[in-house]
């Protein structure tokens, strides 16, 4: 067991550096650099501006600058917001992002997952069917069209929530959560339904109930557990993507999170934000993989990790 | 014994044994997909669809690009005023007073002459444009002598006084005329207006120097100014003036609905026209002219939204086929050599996986941008790529990243048809490896790569959508229907139908293909059935 754990550790760290690696040589091989504007800049100064960050040393000595930095988890300066290194610029973007994200997530999973499960039960029935279609309409609704839905009838029609910003109080995190949850709660109920209603039909629950077992029992403690992993491989990376920041939502609602900054990063060759914020994401989507694999072993016994 | 039974007669005899034509895995498929309502739902909605993308834009009267100066950000639906019997006005958001019917076709816009913007008021009139039959395109220079207030053409060397709002009999009052001006003989004579009791003006008549009249009719107005003369078309725009002034006070606009004063809480705006004062919408009606309404452009919505509809599925199913093609071979190879090959491969798609989409669409953008791939065939010139378009870019973009997902998934169902008996016969048998791929896994895996790529259908439109919407997308004056939802999110709390259209045609495309995948899903493996 430690031995896989070593082992997924290190796997994981090859994973982030060939990550880190190949988003630095996209990010050189992309014409124009940082300092790159619409007014040509003068020579001298580009050459200086080069100089002073160290971009004028061959390409792969900056990548061993770069590399031996991301080993002590400085990330670098950000080329466009002055005296701003990348680790602050997640500092301020992360706790918004994240606060959304936790949100989302949790309307996800407790909603998500409970309405899967009752229409499961309640197969064929109108709440089934009603619920069905409302999950196949959060399926195919972009979450913009969601976001701007939500701003104009219940901030502009009817004035119950804020219009965008977070800093009206807890009612102004409610749209963004909504347009950040509506597509994958919409998707988890689906798959929790269709992976409970798989499950039901087994044997095993047949014999459950053959054995007298309380329909309870039945449902929650032997049918949930199995018919929760297909559901599981799909939050860890959701989680993953939803906490680290949406553009879309971000931009529509105007909060101060990551999204908006690595959207921005690429268009403006700003490198360092651009790698840092993608090893970010590549640390949280790592960790949540290996989380999920955890749950796994805990939830069915029979899957070993170390197998 | 012998009694018991009874022969049939002869043609009551059957002579074969009745049974049910046996039927192919895909016509049970078939059979299943018809029982399955709402999947023949979806398909009958993807049918729709691609009908309307392929065929919509020969039937459109105007083009993605038709401009509509005049009908600026006009919505579907329009509320008109009516003025007198045969006069009724809409005024635009964007405060322009276009002449309407009854039944909501729009007419001419009116100009602004003149605002007041302490009272809010706004003062329009009906521009009017008078043809004259010149060919000649010498300039003439104004005399030096010329009062301040005369208007001179240096085209047709006449100068007129700038009567403005002025008042009385008084006509176009002709300041000047070049000796060597082709208008020589110009009139405005008052015997050249036949006047009706509504002061219609029948027969303007301009007289060009080869003596020809040019009989122009306009249906009313009783004074003129010549505002301005365009050299290339010949085209005199005149409005009236003084009193077929239609005023337009909008300041209630400005007021919240309950902060109007009592008994005015509906009323936008009031609108006067010969002492006849309307504040009160007549109709809302259907917007005649453009369907759905303008854009912020004056182009038509409807006609932009089926041209999207174009490079949305365009560019969603190109990219589904370059996804199936890549990660079918990808996938077989990884799933049948397996071993540290299949470990690597994966490793692969692990990575290309966590490396964010719009890294590469920036990147191939720009690698792409100078890439044009064209061809002739019969002597015609095609052009089969081309980077700079966006289009080209955004496909091969999508292409590049979606087939991971379809690897990992073939790869899943390979490992798992390759351990079967039949696999072992074709081996034992010296069946080549590639024809062991070709022949019997990948038929086999086909039924979960055909869900797969339903689904990934309305995923490309999605993501196109999402990548047009962050302003990556497809270049102007070309638009997806992910362009359009951003170009209208910049004012899309005043005209919210700008989004609101093209977004309902996102969702329906999506919702069509995700009926679609599911029926066809149930109906390819009976097994997952939902129900």
């Amino acid at each position: 067991m430690k031995r896989y754990y070593i082992k997924r550790v290190l796997s994981a760290l090859a994973t982030i550096i060939i990550i880190a690696s190949v988003t630095f040589f996209i990010m050189k091989f992309i014409p124009g650099g940082p300092f790159t504007r619409e007014k040509k800049i003068p020579q001298s100064i580009l050459d200086s501006l080069n100089a002073k960050y160290g971009l004028d040393e061959p390409l792969l000595i900056q990548y061993k600058n770069y590399m031996l930095r991301l080993l002590q988890f400085d990330l670098g300066v950000s080329f466009k917001q002055q005296d701003t290194t990348v680790n602050e610029m997640i500092a301020q973007g992360f706790p918004t992002s994240a606060k959304v994200g936790i949100l989302a997530s949790s309307l996800i999973v407790l909603v998500g997952i409970p309405i899967g499960i009752i229409s499961a039960l309640k197969k064929s029935s109108a709440i089934d069917y009603s619920v069905m279609f409302l999950a196949t309409l959060g399926v195919t609704v972009p979450n913009f069209v969601i976001a701007t839905l939500i701003i104009y009838f219940f901030a502009g029609q009817w004035n119950i929530l804020p219009t965008s910003g977070i800093s009206e109080g807890p009612l102004s995190y409610v749209g963004p959560m909504i347009a950040l949850a509506g597509y994958s709660l919409s998707f988890v109920a689906r798959l929790t339904r269709s992976s409970m209603l798989e499950v039901l039909r087994q044997d095993y629950v047949r014999t459950a109930r053959a054995n007298g077992l309380s329909e309870f029992k039945v449902i929650y403690k032997h049918a949930l557990k199995n018919a929760m992993i297909p559901v599981l491989t799909y939050l860890g990376p959701m989680i993953a993507a939803i906490l680290t920041g949406s553009f879309v939502v971000e931009k529509i609602f105007v909060l101060p999170g990551m999204g908006r900054f690595f959207v921005e990063s690429v268009t403006n060759r700003n490198f360092t934000v651009t790698i840092g914020f993608t090893v970010f994401y590549a640390v949280f989507y790592i960790i949540m993989i290996l989380l999920v694999d955890i749950a796994y072993s805990i939830i069915d016994p029979r899957i070993r990790l170390d197998s | 014994m012998k009694d018991k039974f009874k022969l049939l007669p002869k043609e009551e005899k059957r002579d074969i044994e009745e049974t049910r034509k046996s039927l192919t895995y895909w016509e049970d498929v078939w059979r299943r997909l018809k029982n399955h309502k709402s999947s023949m739902f979806g398909l009958v909605g993807v049918i729709l669809i691609v009908f309307v993308a392929i065929f919509g834009p020969f039937f459109s009267p105007y083009g993605y690009e038709d401009t509509f100066t005049d009908y600026i950000n006009v919505p579907p639906r329009i509320d008109i005023y009516k003025i007198t019997e045969e006069k009724y006005f809409y005024v635009s958001e964007n405060r322009y007073l276009i002449e309407s019917t009854e039944n909501g076709t729009l007419g001419t816009r009116y100009n602004e002459v003149a605002r007041d913007l302490i009272n809010r008021v706004l003062y329009f009139s009906k521009p009017y444009k008078i043809k004259t039959e010149i060919t000649s395109s010498t300039t003439y220079p104004a005399p030096t002598d010329l009062a301040e207030n005369v208007f001179y053409s240096e085209t047709w060397g006449i100068g007129l006084i700038d009567a403005e709002f002025a008042t009385g009999d008084e006509f176009i009052d002709i300041a000047y005329i070049h000796p060597d001006s082709p208008l020589t003989s110009l009139s405005f004579e008052e015997a050249d207006f036949e006047l009706n009791d509504d002061y219609l003006l029948d027969n303007v008549t301009f007289i060009n120097p080869s003596g020809d009249a040019d009989a122009i009719s306009s249906d009313e107005g009783a004074e003129f100014l010549i505002e301005q003369f365009d050299t290339n078309t010949k085209i005199i725009d005149i409005r009236v003036s003084s009193s077929d002034i239609v005023s337009v006070d909008y300041s209630l606009k400005l007021v919240e609905p309950s902060e109007r004063p009592e008994g005015m809480e509906d009323v936008i705006y009031q609108i006067e026209y010969k002492g006849n004062e309307v504040s009160e919408v007549y109709d809302t009606v259907r917007n005649q002219n453009n369907f759905l309404g303008t854009d912020h452009l004056g182009r038509d919505v409807l006609t932009r939204i089926i041209f999207g509809a174009r490079i949305s599925l365009t560019v969603a199913l190109v990219a589904t086929l370059v996804n199936f093609f890549i990660g079918v071979v990808y996938g077989t190879v990884a799933g049948y050599v397996g071993g540290s090959v299949d470990n690597y491969m994966m490793r692969i798609v692990d990575i290309i996986n966590s490396i964010p989409l719009v890294l590469y669409v920036i990147l191939l953008s720009v690698v792409l941008n100078e890439v044009v791939i064209d061809f002739n065939l019969f002597g015609r010139h095609f052009t089969l790529f081309r980077g700079s378009g966006g289009l080209g870019t955004i496909i091969v973009a999508l292409g590049f990243v979606y087939w991971v997902n379809m690897a990992r998934l073939v790869r899943g169902q390979i490992i798992g048809l390759k351990r079967q008996e039949y696999v072992l016969a074709a081996r034992t048998i010296g069946v080549s490896n590639i024809k062991i791929m070709t022949r019997h896994l990948v038929p086999n895996a086909m039924g979960p790569i055909i869900v797969s790529m339903t689904m990934m259908i309305p995923a490309a439109v999605f993501t196109e959508a999402f990548l047009s919407f962050i302003g990556l997308g497809v270049s102007a004056p070309q638009a997806s229907w992910g362009t359009l939802a951003n170009e209208a999110l910049q004012a899309f709390r005043r005209y919210p139908y700008q989004l609101f259209y093209p977004s309902l045609a996102i969702s329906i495309t999506m919702l069509a293909f995700n009926f679609l995948g599911d029926g066809l899903r149930d109906a390819l493996d009976p097994r997952l059935r939902q129900g």
